[in-house]
């Protein structure tokens, strides 16, 4: 019986990894004089992954998207992950943050390589105490193995804003269990 | 001179656009001080990774049973997984780029790597492995069986994803993948749905057999209570598609970058490979469950009257899990 109850064990944790699609990502919490406005992501995806994707957005076939199909492209990528915050994490004291949309959004292919940016914007106006809140970027479902390249995400402010940011693990984060644990946070405090 | 002057001034803004973001800084800080009162439990979560010795160290080592399960090894374990599948699919896509520029020599490692990628990815879930367990744990099956089943719901899970793929690029071409995406996650709805009532189905023969044990415990023999449970083709090829049906991903992925560089013999080729792969993982599962339920078969049977009992909490066992593998993999 024990033997079964470690197997199911295993069974269930086994169940964790599966990923489908892999991602390469940078992160930048991004500031202007009113506080903190949101995250700029950099995602490249796998090759067999980006390449499907960018060759249903690209209609024309011209190895470029503009227009409609930047639009296309936004709505198969990014539409469908709108309820889950585009897989932005911001966590400001005991909650999540809602974001209230993505803009620029831009797409290009880098050596086969599908490499999307844009803003996803959140609200933490600026005080002169230190606020603080913990960036993740990552898919908790695992279907997008993301993977952060956290010595290059950081934070963009003006001059007027003290910014103070450094990147960890997110053990102790009770609020963050649901991700796995090569999963890393940006955490950042800023005040006037 | 006057374009020397406007590159002075576009170096000068370049110098003030960087000066304006000086004002960041990378460095590890403490929550204390200030914010301390505001802070609760959950939310201090950031000091517990500060280094240095605080009181609220003692509050961080309260929290870390909670998520001890992050440093186990057996995490490591899947994140390599991750790492490996990442690692072989960059592979498959280099050799496919490979072939497509003439080298037609690495098509064995192509496949060899299409195997191992295959082998690795059904360890994830929405492949079957719970089904397969918790069905012989409800179920009375042999070696054969166990086999069937796992090779089964492999096979339907690619042929699905292949047939989907296929008949969605015939009408979309290039425009397939979101498509064959939105498909997918209805019929994995359906299918999750199913697996579900299929649970729901053997709990509910597992409490009819209990019912019928104790009504009439002086006629009914305990070998008639387990023979009842005995499994058969119908019911496995009826599993094999309820739980295989959602195509896989994966698979459609591959196979689709093979089609966008127009090799559709490569493309079935890697598919069959693929799921050659994905059978020998679930196949071992289907082994694995035959021998669990031999064991406790063998067990059950040292206790004789009893044996009707055990068959019966492991068959509510296995619809349980079905069924809880069905409604995880829905929510």
């Amino acid at each position: 019986m024990r033997l079964f109850f470690l197997f199911l064990v295993l069974l269930s944790v086994m169940s964790w990894a599966h990923p489908h699609v892999f991602a390469d990502v940078t992160v930048q919490a991004v500031f202007d004089e009113t506080g903190f406005i949101g995250v700029q992501n950099h995602w490249e995806y796998d090759e067999i992954y980006g390449t499907s994707m960018f060759a249903a957005a690209d209609a024309n076939g011209d190895g470029l998207l503009s227009g409609k199909e930047l639009e296309s492209l936004k709505n198969a990528v990014l539409a469908p992950l709108a309820g889950q915050n585009y897989y932005n994490y911001v966590l400001s004291g005991t909650k999540f943050l809602k974001t209230t949309g993505v803009e620029n959004f831009q797409a290009k292919n880098k050596d086969g390589r599908l490499v999307l940016d844009y803003l996803v914007r959140f609200s933490i106006p600026v005080s002169k105490d230190y606020q603080f809140f913990v960036v993740v970027v990552a898919d908790p479902t695992f279907y997008i193995s993301v993977t952060t390249d956290m010595e290059n995400s950081g934070a963009k402010a003006p001059d007027a804003m003290e910014v103070e940011y450094y990147d960890d693990n997110l053990e102790g984060l009770t609020l963050m269990k649901s991700f796995r644990s090569d999963v890393e946070g940006l955490y950042v405090r800023f005040k006037k | 001179m006057r374009s020397s002057v406007a590159a002075l001034l576009v170096a000068l803004l370049l110098l003030c656009a960087q000066f304006s973001f000086s004002a960041v800084t990378k460095k590890k800080f403490s929550m204390d001080g200030s914010t301390a009162s505001a802070e609760t439990a959950e939310s201090i979560a950031p000091s517990e990774i500060v280094e240095s010795k605080t009181p609220s160290d003692s509050v961080a080592q309260d929290n870390q049973s909670v998520v001890s399960i992050h440093d186990s090894h057996v995490f490591c374990l899947t994140e390599n997984f991750a790492d490996q599948q990442k690692m072989l699919r960059e592979n498959i896509a280099a050799k496919i780029t490979a072939m497509k520029n003439g080298e037609s020599g690495v098509v064995w490692t192509f496949l060899l790597i299409c195997f191992l990628y295959g082998m690795l990815h059904a360890l994830g879930p929405g492949h079957g492995k719970s089904i397969v367990v918790g069905y012989f744990l409800a179920r009375n099956g042999k070696w054969k069986h166990g086999v069937a089943l796992g090779a089964g719901i492999t096979f339907t899970h690619t042929l699905s994803a292949v047939i989907l793929l296929f008949v969605l690029y015939g009408i979309l071409k290039a425009a397939v993948f979101p498509t064959f995406e939105l498909g997918r996650q209805g019929i994995e709805k359906v299918s999750y749905g199913l697996v579900c009532f299929t649970g729901l189905l053997l709990i509910g023969i597992a409490i009819h057999d209990l019912v019928k044990l104790l009504k009439n415990r002086k006629t009914v023999s305990p070998s008639n209570v387990v023979e009842s449970k005995n499994t058969s083709w119908k019911e496995l090829i009826g599993v094999a598609a309820v739980t295989g049906i959602v195509p896989c991903p994966a698979v459609a992925l591959i196979v689709l970058f093979c089609l966008l560089n127009s090799m559709v013999g490569l493309a079935l080729a890697a598919a069959a490979v693929i799921c050659i792969g994905m059978m020998l993982t679930n196949v071992m599962f289907g082994i694995a469950a035959i021998a669990l339920k031999m064991g406790i078969d063998k067990g059950a049977a040292k206790t004789g009257w009893l044996a009707a009992y055990i068959h019966i909490v492991a068959s509510f066992a296995g619809g349980l899990v079905v069924f809880l593998a069905g409604l995880f993999m829905l929510s």
